[in-house]
């Protein structure tokens, strides 16, 4: 009696259970969704020599994110104007007075940047540069001196003359000239039967000396 | 009176079925917006739109369970008031199909809810580039964890009327 109960009873049951256990085996996807969170990496930060101009650039190497903007652009917590914003590079003109000072006392440059991004993300960062310009040169050419600094770098010099007529005291005058981006002729601010410079400069944290005859 | 009792009981399970796989069982906010229910889903993960063919699946093997349920819970409620002994069987047994109903809505909401939590929620990134920051993502629960409640207790009423009826009629058959 009881089992000629439920017989009809499990055939809905039976169907039911057979037609979505075949759906559900039949239709199960092998593979889910794979969702990754957009990552930005430092890919370098360098300084662009551009003779006179010294343009630092920042690049990245992004992941399903893009720069957009840049909200805050500091070096030296300096702020500086961006040149040029990429979905994936910043670059910037380097002020003189900055890159002046970081090559007198051989600084890194410490540039920070805070920039929005695509999908709603923020970005903070702190680099630093190391900065490797070539060494300045001083030569006397022709009753003149030649400073060759070809590098965006600015480098100040401090030249003084001494200068003197034949069987008279040495005199002194000093100059102060700043050079990048090629040479720089500094004729002796007075005429003279002798003429020595004494050139001082500062390069890469340390004091530099040099004498030279120029006439 | 039993039987429309029963008729009652289970078109309320119906709707609950429906409500179950209608109302959003996951909604987010923020980095990642949208909801999920079982019936469709809409989200989007820092503004973009998430496919997934595993929640594809949670939402039509969901809405197949339910129509077919549907289906035989309208036989049941059709033959229940039939005298036959034969109809009140087939309609125990159409009930019955609750059961495995909502073991399959409970299975696929299980399955989409490991779907779901793949979605990362991280808003801060650390990397060499430095910090990077997204909106923050809220996770709320949705209705449909007290509808999961509501259905199986619409189906023990149900099944209990049900299942009266038919010991009503076998007793009677006896004597």
């Amino acid at each position: 009696m009881f089992a000629s109960v439920l017989t009809p009873a499990l055939v809905p049951l039976a169907m039911y259970i057979a037609v979505m256990g075949a759906a559900i085996v039949l239709v199960a996807p092998q593979t889910g969704f794979s969702l990754e969170v957009p990552e930005l990496y430092l890919s370098r930060a360098y300084v662009e020599d551009r003779g006179y101009t010294c343009i630092a650039v920042v690049e990245y190497l992004a992941r399903g994110v893009e720069l957009t903007g840049v909200t805050s652009l500091k070096v030296f917590n300096r702020s500086v104007v961006p040149l040029h914003v990429s979905g994936t590079s910043i670059a910037f003109a380097l002020p003189e007075d900055v890159a002046l000072l970081a090559v007198a006392k051989g600084l890194k440059l410490n540039i920070s940047v805070e920039a929005m991004l695509t999908r709603g993300g923020l970005l903070k960062g702190l680099y630093q540069v190391v900065l490797a310009p070539p060494k300045p040169v001083v030569k006397a050419v022709n009753s003149s001196l030649i400073v060759e600094n070809p590098s965006c770098y600015p480098v100040a010099f401090n030249v003084t003359w001494m200068y003197a007529e034949a069987g008279e005291p040495w005199r002194y005058v000093s100059t102060y000239t700043v050079v990048k981006g090629g040479g720089a002729l500094l004729k002796p601010p007075v005429n003279a039967s002798y003429i020595y410079a004494d050139v001082r400069y500062v390069w890469m944290g340390g004091e530099f000396f040099e004498r030279l005859r120029v006439r | 009176m039993l039987r429309i009792a029963f008729s009652v009981v289970t078109a309320i399970e119906i709707s609950t079925a429906f409500l179950y796989i209608f109302s959003p069982l996951i909604v987010f906010r923020g980095g990642v917006e949208g909801f999920y229910s079982l019936y469709t889903y809409n989200i989007v993960f820092l503004g973009e739109a998430v496919r997934s063919d595993v929640l594809n699946y949670t939402n039509s093997m969901a809405l197949l369970a339910t129509l077919i349920y549907t289906s035989l819970q309208m036989l049941a409620i059709a033959t229940a008031f039939s005298r036959r002994l034969e109809y009140t069987e087939l309609s125990f047994g159409a009930a019955l199909a609750s059961i495995p109903c909502y073991g399959i809505l409970s299975g696929l909401t299980t399955v989409a809810l490991r779907e779901l939590s793949r979605i990362p929620t991280t808003s801060r990134v650390v990397t060499l580039a430095g910090t990077i920051v997204f909106p923050e993502t809220q996770v709320f629960k949705g209705p449909t964890q007290t509808l999961a409640t509501a259905f199986p207790i619409a189906s023990a009423v149900k099944l209990t009327l049900i299942a009266t009826v038919l010991y009503m009629q076998l007793k009677a058959l006896r004597t």
